[in-house]
């Protein structure tokens, strides 16, 4: 019996979950709503501050699609690391600590029911936002240009074309995709990892060692790369290399995804009730 | 049921030990009362027992499973009620109903009979009480999980005159024979009556361990206004009126039991106060 409650358990991450956005779901809602007013004023002073002629326009498509997928992506990120530096904050005090570390389960299930809503669920609700966001900009440019007729929401461009071009698994747009994701849960996990050892203040100090660790690393990189070379810039990479770039890049990127991941859920496990200096 | 083994524990690499190789067994069943000065790691060690801290040598084990380990069969079997929480700003019903499924003894019928013991509405929204009435709550809720250790820190502190007495009430109507209550706190008066077993810690190490019944077939605990009793008594102590003695009982008199008195007794003279357990010629 001990066996088994001692096993990891999908039913009791799911109760962890529950039990997360049950006691926080104040918080969790004031956050989300923050975040949506955040993406709807952007997006509408991004969309008045930049001098599209939404009057005279006579292109197909909304002509800030393009602008505005970039500034929600830079958003993305933004917020990205802002949720998943939130997610262990309750770690930040002693009654938070114990509250979580005396809770039956786990380390690892507990790191994944957190992971659930802060990775996860963060992206849906994201999403929703960007939904809502564009579709105020819209509003708001509509009412500003009442004849014309180029303004759509960028949601409005996911067709079935579009998704049955992502469909193939070596089309191109997939292989961006899963790039692109990879890229940002990459990107994200280090604040996930930074979360578990700086409960308190974690984003910024994250950003600081993301950043300066990212110097720290294209340097060492390119003076490695520069004394190995010896001048033979031209050389040519070898023929595996070339034709499998996506596959060896995107491998090493959820590598060190998975790896923060990792390293986040057994600093966790040696969480103590109180920061001890040994 | 409880054993701790030779820890040691410190804050900080060049810290002086909280406790220093103390070592200390508690058998199933009783309320343990964990006594000691402030700053004396009574906290600490609540929190080594119920692996919330790591100790750096030794090791603290629940029926055999190292608390360090926070296995969940442990963790469901544990509930440690702080001195300082937090609660939910949520209803108790819900709070109950997301908590109490991760102990699979948790009684509703206890629980509705704690509340009424310390007569608190189950409609209660927790954001909304006094920290008495969250500590209230988080005891009704602590009791009805029915874990087989209940650990409590300084348990009466916030509670009102009222609350203290249905403290001792509420504590006394959980018990049973499989279930082990460590109540640690300085406020002796309030937790006296209802020990079975008293462990007075100093310095890191233990100073007395006996049960409340053997304490009192060894000791009379009285008060005189006699000067020369009160120099004879193995301890004196002024009070309003005279002096609060402890003297050792040849008769087998029953006496009620002093806590404050016997734990200045202990931190002043341990030698002399275990001497009287070791000495069979009464």
């Amino acid at each position: 019996m001990n066996k088994e409650i001692n096993r990891f358990s999908l039913h009791r991450i799911l109760m962890l979950t529950g039990i997360e956005i049950t006691e926080r779901r104040r918080t969790l809602l004031l956050q989300s709503g923050m975040m949506a007013l955040v993406l709807i004023v952007v997006a509408c002073i991004y969309a008045f501050s930049n001098d599209y002629s939404y009057r005279s326009y006579t292109g197909l498509g909304d002509p800030g699609t393009t602008n505005m997928i970039g500034t929600y992506l830079v958003m993305l990120f933004i917020f990205g690391g802002l949720s998943a530096s939130i997610m262990f904050s309750d770690l930040g005090n002693k009654e938070g600590r114990i509250r979580m570390l005396m809770r039956p389960g786990l380390a690892i299930e507990k790191f994944i029911s957190r992971w659930l809503i802060y990775v996860v669920i963060f992206i849906a609700v994201f999403i929703v936002s960007v939904c809502v966001a564009d579709s105020v900009r819209c509003l708001v440019l509509k009412i500003h240009f009442p004849e014309s007729h180029c303004i759509i929401p960028v949601y409005a461009n996911i067709t079935p074309e579009i998704i049955r071009n992502i469909l193939p698994f070596h089309g191109h747009i997939f292989k961006a995709l899963i790039f692109g994701l990879g890229i940002y849960l990459g990107y994200q996990s280090f604040f996930v990892l930074g979360a578990t050892i700086w409960p308190r203040m974690s984003f910024p100090k994250t950003f600081a060692v993301f950043t300066g660790l990212t110097f720290a690393y294209i340097g060492i990189i390119a003076s490695v790369a520069e004394i190995c070379s010896d001048g033979m810039y031209y050389s040519s990479k070898p023929e595996f290399l070339s034709h499998n770039w996506f596959l060896i890049v995107s491998l090493l990127i959820y590598g060190a995804t998975l790896l923060n991941y990792v390293l986040a859920w057994l600093r966790l496990g040696e969480t103590e009730v109180i920061t001890t200096k040994r | 049921m409880i054993d701790i083994q030779n820890i040691t524990f410190a804050y900080g690499r060049k810290s002086r030990p909280v406790v220093s190789d103390f070592s200390l067994r508690i058998d199933t069943g009783g309320i343990y009362g964990l006594l000691g000065r402030n700053g004396a790691g009574k906290s600490t060690l609540l929190y080594l027992i119920a692996g919330l801290l790591a100790p750096q040598k030794g090791s603290v084990s629940i029926n055999g499973v190292n608390t360090r380990l926070r296995r969940p069969s442990t963790l469901e079997d544990i509930f440690i009620v702080p001195e300082e929480f937090s609660l939910p700003p949520i209803s108790l019903g819900e709070y109950l109903r997301i908590n109490s499924r991760f102990y699979p003894r948790f009684s509703n019928e206890d629980m509705r009979r704690n509340l009424e013991t310390f007569e608190l509405d189950p409609t209660i929204n927790l954001g909304s009480l006094s920290m008495g009435q969250k500590k209230k709550a988080f005891m009704c809720f602590a009791l009805a999980c029915n874990t087989s250790l209940l650990l409590l820190d300084e348990p009466t502190n916030g509670l009102d005159i009222p609350g203290k007495s249905r403290f001792r009430k509420f504590v006394v109507s959980a018990m049973n024979d499989e279930r082990t209550i460590l109540i640690s706190t300085h406020q002796v008066r309030d937790i006296d009556r209802i020990l079975d077993h008293i462990i007075i810690t100093d310095s890191n190490r233990v100073i007395f361990d006996r049960s409340v019944a053997d304490t009192l077939s060894r000791l009379q605990f009285t008060t005189t206004e006699n000067r020369a009793e009160a120099e004879d008594a193995l301890f004196a102590q002024p009070s309003v009126g005279g002096s609060e003695i402890i003297i050792p009982n040849f008769d087998e008199t029953e006496t009620n039991l002093n806590l404050e008195t016997l734990f200045e007794f202990a931190l002043k003279n341990p030698e002399l106060l275990n001497a009287q357990f070791t000495n069979i010629n009464k």
